[in-house]
């Protein structure tokens, strides 16, 4: 693919958070390009049970969730494509006695954030779950709690940059990142390993897993751990249950999706490093998985499965999304991190949009700011 | 099961008979039926690779898992039936 | 909770199998035998099993007589036989998973041998979904293993030798064939490859046998034809078969239907590969051997030390050498998880090697008499089916391209090709032929999906029982991350 010369915003990684700040900003009439070393959607994004939760996140992203979810709901109105969104409802399981509390607590502290969210008891969680173990001694249901298909959302939102003018352009890996400050137009040159160069005036560092390394070449110092994130499917079954399922431990995510496969996550680990490029699932903590699963829904486990797989995902050090400005340049920009990139990409990256746009929304969600790992 | 070894068992609540040892592949060919599953599409699907790699010739057991027809044994009072993968959720 | 340790793993209990374990036991090494079936001897040595025999044996003398003396070779306290288990996973060097229906267990094995088979390599073409279309292995199986026969009439079509030993031996058991149907037309080839042919032996009196029967038997042979589509409404009525024009493609106006019940179809083998790509093996192309073959040395070593892969399923080449290659390997093998080899099996694997170097010879002539130049991709229409368990058509999978998905990982995503219960089997071979020479370099191959674990379809209720340590669980979403 030829790359162009020049563009407003090059954004560097094509994953759920480039392509959601990459939608918005050609929306808005800018032209960007969106560049990734592999395929668009090669890793976290396309490692990912594509759970769009309330309830299995943390305080400090409530406010968001709601507005993501939407966003996720509206993306076919907004940009004409389809990303299998389905909003179920979910219900999040407490095993133990230990658990349960843990829940209750999680659900009084939801609920003061406005969430409508329901603690059920282990009669009524039953009652609208009768396919749940008996292990499961509560739930809560917040009937918000959504799923997108992460198979086909990846093309969706590629296709849906593309017919707004943007261009994204896998099998680019970024070797250097050059900063002409005196100009504004190519602020910014942008070599690719065959020797491409790209000049933009913003730049944004959407590289999951390798944002640390393209931060560094931005002069700024990004602290991310990877970990590799387990996916399991199953073959297609007539229903079994029709909730998204999460877990109070985080342990477990499911999902039946409208084709009949089961869907099996939870954030396992696998084995597998950035610096080796391998990414294997772990034979004991894959076990493991399936066995919480098979506990929280029995019916499961006469369904064969059909495949499992692994893909790298950066997580920032308090497990919190990173998104704003990145060092002292303000016109360079990072969107990204697990626990919760997927479903929060939407709102992120339209606010992210927006404060590129827009310099008086710039002091908005610092508590997001990569400042806070600034020594 | 009688002393030859034959049995019956069900084939979508029609009574079929086969013998031990056989798979219930070569049980219902045997007794003209060679459509054993509806595809994504509805098409009609049967036997095709007959060792286990092709998965066209999945069946239901007993109500409870998917089973390859021409690897699973028949049973005696076995219930098989029809996997229809066009029935979407 | 202890993981068993062994010398050898040999996957696979069929010819190449069988004789691997047979001489790593001799030479004194602990040996686990797994194989997915219930019985062992694989395709070639098919067991019948039922009660009731529909169908007179078809098994011969010989082989009833060599197929004693492989059990012979594994009956031995040194060999663990496992029949009815699946080798799910490997990984480390070298950790086994394997399930055998009820349960999964590990084992960690010095060395493997990879003895998996072949399966029928058949090209997509209209109706080829419809029941009563088989493979020449699925006849096979029916007859030898079920002692059951295809509803008649039955039309043998497709390429290779294996066609011709199912039309023989549906001739042999009393089954109408309307027609056998061989795409290849060069019976001067059969002149022209004399002197590799030569090395047969026993294969070519088989061959000449087959020959016979169907001679004798008066069915229409036709040469350099093929069938172009299959018809019926819930299963196969008829079919129509067209001859092939110089440039390998079908001369529809001429074609004429057959009346059928059953068609017998393949274009040969292709090596079973899920375990190879799993590990990485080095892989190359053969056309002539069903595509993708597995590279191995003198000692049926693959690209990774110590995984052997020997018979059908490291690259095509029949019972006789797959019994070699098994026996090659299972020394090989037993060498490396570290005992030595006496100076008779030293000689026994000369030997091997010698009768290896001869039986390729025979190979390598027959596959040349039954070569083509069949563009067997002409048959296509937008309505065929290309992921037989999706549903994916060659149509759907065109529009894709238009609209700029070309490369197969792009195709999977949007269409789903692959991602049935075949695991891919049915239909990548087809993908990879579809999306090459595609995209910028046309000399880049393209990546495919990758294999993963399962290596094949497992029920999660086997994973269920194993002893584990206890887990380590993943981050909880609601703290920062542990320090280490």
């Amino acid at each position: 693919m030829d790359l162009p010369k020049v563009a407003d915003i090059v954004i560097i990684g094509a994953g759920i958070s480039g392509l959601s700040v990459a939608l918005p900003i050609a929306k808005a009439g800018l032209s960007v390009a969106v560049l990734d070393k592999n395929e668009p959607w090669s890793d976290a994004s396309g490692a990912n049970a594509g759970t769009l939760s309330i309830q299995v996140k943390r305080a400090e992203v409530l406010s968001l969730i709601y507005e993501s979810i939407e966003r996720w709901k509206r993306m076919p109105e907004d940009y004409g494509i389809e990303v299998g969104f389905g909003q179920p409802g979910g219900i999040r399981v407490a095993t133990t006695e230990a658990e349960y509390n843990q829940l209750e607590k999680s659900v009084e502290v939801q609920k003061n954030k406005g969430i409508d969210v329901r603690m059920l008891n282990r009669e009524a969680v039953r009652q609208l779950g009768p396919w749940l173990g008996p292990n499961v001694m509560a739930g809560s249901l917040c009937l918000y709690d959504s799923y997108s298909n992460p198979l086909v959302a990846g093309n969706a939102m590629v296709a849906g940059a593309r017919k707004l003018g943007g261009v994204i352009a896998g099998g680019n890996r970024v070797s250097e990142i050059r900063r002409n400050a005196m100009s504004d137009i190519d602020r910014f040159s942008i070599k690719t390993v065959s020797g491409d160069i790209i000049h933009a005036s913003h730049v944004v560092n959407a590289a999951g897993a390798w944002a640390g390394e393209i931060s560094s070449m931005l002069g700024v110092k990004l602290p991310m751990e990877v970990d590799v994130n387990m996916l399991t499917v199953t073959e297609p079954s007539p229903p079994i249950f029709n909730r998204v399922v999460t877990h109070v431990g985080g342990i477990l995510s499911l999902k039946q999706l409208p084709n009949g496969t089961c869907l099996i996550g939870g954030g396992w680990q696998g084995r597998g490093s950035v610096s080796s490029g391998t990414k294997n699932i772990d034979y004991e903590r894959f076990l493991h998985n399936m066995r919480v699963a098979a506990d929280v829904i029995p019916k499961i486990r006469d369904l064969h499965i059909l495949r499992t797989w692994a893909g790298f995902e950066a997580v920032a050090p308090d497990a919190l999304p990173i998104m704003g400005q990145l060092g002292e340049d303000d016109h360079v920009w990072t969107l990204g991190c697990a626990r919760g990139g997927y479903s929060l990409a939407p709102a992120l990256g339209a606010r992210l949009a927006e404060m590129i746009l827009n310099p008086s929304k710039r002091d908005t969600l610092l508590q997001f700011s990569p400042q806070r790992f600034a020594p | 099961m009688n002393a030859n070894g034959q049995l019956n068992f069900r084939f979508d609540g029609q009574e079929i008979i086969g013998y031990a040892g056989e798979s219930i592949a070569a049980a219902l060919i045997a007794s003209g039926i060679s459509a054993t599953r509806l595809s994504a599409t509805g098409m009609p699907r049967g036997y095709f690779c007959g060792m286990g790699v092709c998965w066209e010739c999945v069946v239901r057991i007993n109500g409870i898992n998917t089973a390859r027809a021409c690897r699973q044994v028949v049973e005696d009072g076995m219930i098989v039936e029809t996997v229809n993968a066009a029935e979407k959720l | 909770m202890t993981i068993e340790e062994v010398d050898v793993t040999i996957i696979g209990a069929g010819a190449a199998g069988l004789s691997a374990a047979g001489e790593a036991a001799r030479m004194g090494a602990r040996v686990v035998l797994v194989d997915d079936n219930q019985h062992p001897g694989g395709q070639y040595f098919r067991q019948p099993s039922p009660q009731n025999y529909k169908c007179k044996s078809l098994v011969s003398e010989k082989d009833r007589h060599r197929f004693v003396q492989l059990l012979k070779g594994i009956d031995t306290p040194l060999v663990k036989y496992c029949p009815g288990t699946t080798v799910w996973d490997i990984h480390d060097q070298f950790t086994i998973g394997l399930a055998d229906g009820e349960r999964s267990r590990r084992i960690r094995s010095a060395a493997i041998v990879i003895s998996a088979g072949a399966r029928d390599h058949v090209y997509p073409f209209p109706g080829w979904t419809l029941p009563g279309v088989i493979t020449a292995g699925g006849s096979q199986n029916l007859i030898k293993g079920m002692g059951i026969a295809p509803a008649a009439p039955v039309v043998v079509a497709g390429n290779g030798p294996l066609l011709l030993v199912a039309a023989a031996n549906l001739v042999s058991v009393g089954v109408e064939v309307a027609a056998v149907v061989e795409a290849s037309n060069r019976p001067w080839n059969i002149v022209r490859h004399a002197g590799k042919l030569i090395h047969g032996g026993s294969n070519l009196g088989l061959a000449i046998k087959y020959l016979k029967i169907l001679y004798k038997s008066k069915i229409p042979f036709l040469r350099g034809y093929g069938v172009i589509a299959a018809y019926g409404s819930e299963c196969l009525s008829a079919v129509d078969v067209a001859p092939i024009i110089r440039n390998g493609k079908f001369e529809r106006s001429q074609a004429r239907r057959i009346t059928a019940k059953t068609m017998v179809t393949g274009m040969g083998l292709t090596p079973s590969l899920e375990l190879p790509r799993l590990l990485g093996l080095k892989e190359t192309s053969m056309p002539l051997r069903g595509g993708p073959n597995i590279i191995t040395n003198e000692k049926m070593m693959s690209s990774v030390f110590g995984v052997f892969v020997a018979g059908d399923g490291s690259s095509i080449g029949g019972v006789e050498l797959s019994l070699v290659e098994g026996r090659i390997a299972g020394i090989n093998a037993a060498i490396h998880a570290g005992i030595g080899a006496s100076e008779s099996m030293q000689l026994s694997l000369t030997r091997d090697l010698s009768a290896h170097r001869r039986l390729c010879k025979f190979r390598s002539g027959l596959e040349r008499v039954f070569m083509n130049n069949v563009d067997w991709y002409d048959l296509l229409t937008p309505e065929t089916i290309i992921c037989r368990c999706e549903d994916v058509t060659w149509g759907k999978l065109h529009k894709c391209k238009e609209k700029g998905l070309i490369t197969p990982l792009q195709l999977k995503a949007a269409t789903r090709i692959g991602m049935g219960r075949c695991q891919g089997r049915n239909c990548l071979g087809t993908l990879a032929a579809l999306t090459s020479h595609e995209g910028d370099d046309p000399t880049k191959e393209q990546e495919m999906p990758r294999t993963r674990p399962p290596a094949r379809p497992i029920l999660l209720s086997e994973l269920l029982h194993e002893q584990l340590p206890p887990p380590e669980l993943p981050d909880d979403p609601h703290l920062p991350r542990q320090q280490d």
